[in-house]
């Protein structure tokens, strides 16, 4: 017994050690290996640092190289430009030395963008504040990249989704930067998808900090272990520096985009790597870019730097492709709108061609407020049917816009689709009952929560202006009040690619004839490369708008102008009467082209739109040059060419001035010594003193150069003569065929104050003469 | 039934002849000018544009049949001629003019007379097309069309 339990006793001690031994054997082997990836730990960590470090200095050579190459260039263009101004113009030395200059820039072009990239890694890139209109980029770009992929036949489009960009369009920020992230990502999208779509998306929201105020009451939630309590204040604390510093101001917004397409997508294990790219030179973009194209890296670093992030969505199973999503944070400047207001009522009469000339440069925000107010206004009747038919992925988009906006849409793809739904469309009308008269107050506050649940996350302006519309008629009132569910309007939309255009003009035909008390649009979709052949049978009566593809920005505003035309030919009127009020111009009526003192943007722009109006299908037209920043001022024009100085006098008298004509140097001369010697005997010969207000005979004198009998300089030489004697100095502003130094050199000798080319532009000309009297 | 298919081949025309250069943006600055108190602003111009050039090509080629050139002459009307075909935005023209003008800085008659073969060219295909546009204007406009603006 004893021997048994000893021996077990035995067995069990030595089956110790050895185990102890086993594990302590382990136990080194394992230390030894902690070691070794301590050591290649550190060896990597260093390595690392030092590629950074390397990576680093190289930015930072490159950088410091690029002031010696800019200077270079710089001096090569200036040294190019000297030559210039010694060659005869047209000769063929002077075009070769063009082109050497068109090099040169191009040059530089190239080397900038390369050194831009060198700055972000070096830290020192700085970010433009420049006005833009965010709708305007995005189809910009939409619009270039669709005529590149419809060679491929692929369809490029912009969606909406709630069209929140639309309506806050106005924004500050780097545009030409945003515009080159949007074109690398475009392109690339182009490149690797050879059928299907790409679509960008785009939404805007205003950034909450509540979301940080949450997380911190969250974590406020675990006060058990203090050490975990002052853990989490601190990362707390840190999460707000870092996120903080960006979003900071309460105009700021953030942009959401989303480029998506259906090409061959990129796989998981690439995509940390896909934005290692670096710079790659010739991604060729037509109008205005550098011409260079920018890795997905430098894509990355921008958007670091306007505060997103960009990465690489999933998307849903079954689904190809690749989907690029990326934040932004822009400022809004929609908050100027006041600031324009104030200095619009303080207009003096005589500087109302100064600060209207001001206005007309600023014409584009203008019109893309204008256009954003649209937007917000949204639908405001209801009972409006909306009949599809469209290929492709513009027919959800559009489904989802007219949705949103309380249109009830039938969408087919297909036109033998297409007497059925219409017969069901038709069938839905007869079953209707007569119209509810609905309280104003009811409709109003209906339309409001329409228009206005999408307006929480939408853009702080003047919103509640949008409300005011003006007293209605009756009749109009009765028009938009209806039942929701009753077709009461009409529009059909068709893709002139649909195929069998006469069979859907047949059908469209008998559909409007059999149709009485609606009204009912037709709007034609046609694309770049829809063939004339297709409506060459058509024997379609209805046409209110042709649009081209693709379907966005524009001719969005375009669909939903003629949307709101459906409540009567006076939908403008709120419209111009809202843009009154928000500018807080004449709170009465508004009367059409009168004579008022103070002829601003606004009345003109009001005037201009209603009378567009009075023909529905140029709707699509919202031209900028119909104010008249140069009313009350009296131009003399002297040319000898009759083409020209038609053209001249029109878009002189276009702009509101009066204008004088005269043929050559020596009328000139006659004209103005005549109205010279008779102002002055008015002021019975009295010296006049200095200043804006003097009664001068002409306010500004264009000059044609080269006139037969006496050419322009010498006429301007004269009448610089006989000025003296009366102490004027009416700004004189020479007109010739090219823009040399040379010639500038003369008209300034000459006596002349400006100088522009022909022909006459009226942007050129307008700020030429803001700048005559601001001296 | 016409006014679609007139309007589909207005905007192809007009599109054509933009991407052709054979007319520029100026063409367009004459169009927004036209409007309810001119209504036929562009047809006006135009009009004296042909009127104009004609007297313009004649005078030129009886000039430059000659074996002696003032090329001073020449030189104005060519400058004038481009004068007229900038302001209605016939571009196009408006090149061949500018390379007109070296020939005659470089009395070279040869180059002058291709010139002008160039210039009388270009010319016929500016009148053809906008006479072709004025056309389908007015067809459309009787068939109770409107005109389609270009985006």
């Amino acid at each position: 017994m004893k021997i048994v339990v000893v021996s077990l006793l035995s067995l069990m001690i030595l089956g110790v050690i050895v185990g102890s031994s086993i594990m302590l054997q382990l136990l080194r082997r394992s230390r030894i290996q902690e070691a070794f990836l301590y050591a290649s730990l550190i060896k990597q960590k260093e390595a690392i640092q030092q590629a950074e470090r390397k990576s680093m200095n190289k930015s930072l050579a490159f950088a410091s190289a690029s002031h010696d190459v800019r200077t270079s260039l710089a001096g090569i263009t200036g040294l190019v430009e000297l030559c210039r101004l010694d060659a005869t113009p047209n000769s063929k030395l002077d075009r070769h030395l063009e082109q050497m200059s068109t090099c040169a820039s191009q040059l530089l072009g190239i080397v900038n963008s390369v050194l831009d990239t060198s700055k972000v890694e070096a830290g020192k890139m700085q970010l433009e504040e420049v006005e833009f209109d965010m709708a305007q980029v995005l189809e910009e770009s939409a619009d270039i990249f669709h005529v590149v992929a419809l060679k491929k036949g692929l369809e490029v489009i912009w969606d909406p989704c709630d069209c929140s960009v639309l309506r806050c369009s106005n924004v500050k920020g780097d545009c030409r930067r945003l515009k080159q992230i949007l074109d690398n990502l475009l392109g690339n999208a182009v490149k690797f998808t050879s059928e299907g779509h790409v679509v960008v998306r785009a939404w805007a929201k205003k950034p909450s900090l509540e979301n940080f105020k949450l997380s911190s009451n969250h974590e406020f939630r675990f006060p058990s272990i203090l050490s975990h309590l002052t853990r989490c204040l601190w990362k707390n604390e840190t999460n707000m520096e870092i996120l903080n510093p960006v979003q900071h101001g309460p105009d700021s917004v953030e942009f959401i985009f989303e480029v998506e397409d259906t090409g061959k997508g990129i796989p998981k294990e690439k995509r940390a790597s896909v934005f290692e790219n670096y710079v790659q030179v010739k991604e060729t973009t037509t109008g205005g870019h550098e011409g260079t194209g920018l890795g997905l890296g430098i894509v990355q670093s921008f958007v670091r730097l306007m505060g997103g992030e960009i990465s690489i969505k999933e998307k849903d199973p079954g689904e190809r492709g690749t989907c690029f999503r990326f934040n932004i944070f822009l400022k809004s400047s929609d908050a100027s709108l006041d600031g324009e207001e104030n200095t619009n009522s303080q207009l003096h009469p005589r500087n109302t061609s100064v600060a209207s000339t001001q206005l007309a440069g600023k014409n584009m925000t203008a019109q893309s407020k204008i256009r954003a107010m649209t937007f917000k206004r949204g639908l405001q009747m209801e009972g409006i049917h909306s009949l599809l038919l469209i290929q492709g992925e513009t027919k959800e988009i559009m489904q989802r816009w007219m949705e949103s906006l309380g249109v009830k849409v039938w969408a087919i793809d297909h036109h033998k689709l297409l007497y059925p739904s219409l017969e069901k469309i038709k069938n839905s009308l007869c079953a209707s009952a007569k119209p509810d008269s609905v309280s104003r107050s009811n409709s109003l506050s209906r339309t409001t929560s329409l228009n206005y649940n999408k307006e929480n996350e939408g853009c702080s302006s003047s919103v509640d202006v949008a409300d005011q519309t003006l007293p209605l008629t009756t009749k109009e009132r009765l028009k938009k009040l209806s039942f929701s569910g009753l077709p009461t309007y009409i529009l059909i939309v068709i893709d002139l690619s649909s195929g069998n255009m006469s069979e859907i003009c047949s059908i469209l035909k008998n559909f409007t004839s059999s149709i009485h008390n609606i009204q009912c649009k037709i709007v034609w979709l046609a694309s770049f490369n829809t063939p004339a052949a297709d409506l060459s049978s058509s024997n379609q009566e209805k046409c209110d708008l042709v649009l081209q593809k693709p379907l966005h920005g524009s001719r969005l505003y375009a669909l939903l102008k003629l949307l709101q035309e459906f409540g009567g030919t006076n939908v403008d009127d709120p419209q111009g009467i809202q843009i009154m009020n928000t500018m807080q111009e004449r709170q009465q009526s508004i009367e059409l082209g009168s004579s008022m003192d103070d002829k601003t943007l606004l009345s003109n722009s009001f005037a201009s739109q209603s009378s567009q109006h009075t023909n529905k299908t140029s709707g699509s037209r919202y031209s900028m040059d119909d104010d008249t920043p140069l009313s009350g001022m009296n131009i003399l024009l002297a040319e000898d060419m009759p083409i020209l100085s038609k053209v001249a006098k029109h878009t002189l008298s276009r702009l509101g001035a009066t204008v004088e004509h005269a043929e050559n140097g020596r009328d000139v001369v006659d004209l103005v010594t005549k109205a010279l010697r008779g102002t002055s005997d008015k002021h019975n010969g009295t010296a006049q003193p200095q200043g804006d207000l003097k009664p001068l005979p002409y306010d500004i004198i264009l000059m044609d150069c080269e006139m037969p009998i006496m050419n322009g300089y010498e006429a301007t030489r004269k009448i610089r003569e006989e000025e003296k004697y009366y102490g004027f100095h009416i700004p004189i502003i020479a007109l010739t065929a090219h823009a040399t130094p040379e010639e500038e050199r003369k008209s300034i000798s000459a006596g002349m104050d400006f100088h522009l080319t022909k022909p006459l532009k009226s942007n050129e000309l307008l700020e030429t003469i803001n700048n005559a009297y601001q001296n | 039934m016409e006014v679609a298919h007139l309007q589909r081949r207005f905007i192809d025309l007009t599109t054509t002849l933009f991407q052709q250069g054979i007319l520029d943006n100026q063409f367009i600055q004459l169009q927004q000018l036209q409007d309810e108190s001119n209504p036929n602003f562009v047809h006006e111009v135009v009009s004296l544009f042909f009127q104009d050039s004609e007297k313009l090509l004649n005078e030129l080629s009886r000039i430059l049949d000659h074996q002696i050139v003032d090329f001073k002459i020449v030189d104005a009307h060519v400058h004038q001629f481009k004068g007229s075909s900038a302001s209605i935005g016939a571009q196009r023209i408006k090149d061949v003019c500018i390379a007109f003008r070296s020939c005659c800085e470089e009395n070279n008659r040869d180059g002058c007379i291709r010139c002008l073969q160039q210039v009388k060219q270009e010319y016929c295909l500016v009148k053809s097309n906008l006479e072709d546009l004025f056309r389908l204007e007015k067809q459309i406009l009787a068939a109770g069309g409107s005109i389609p603006t270009m985006q």
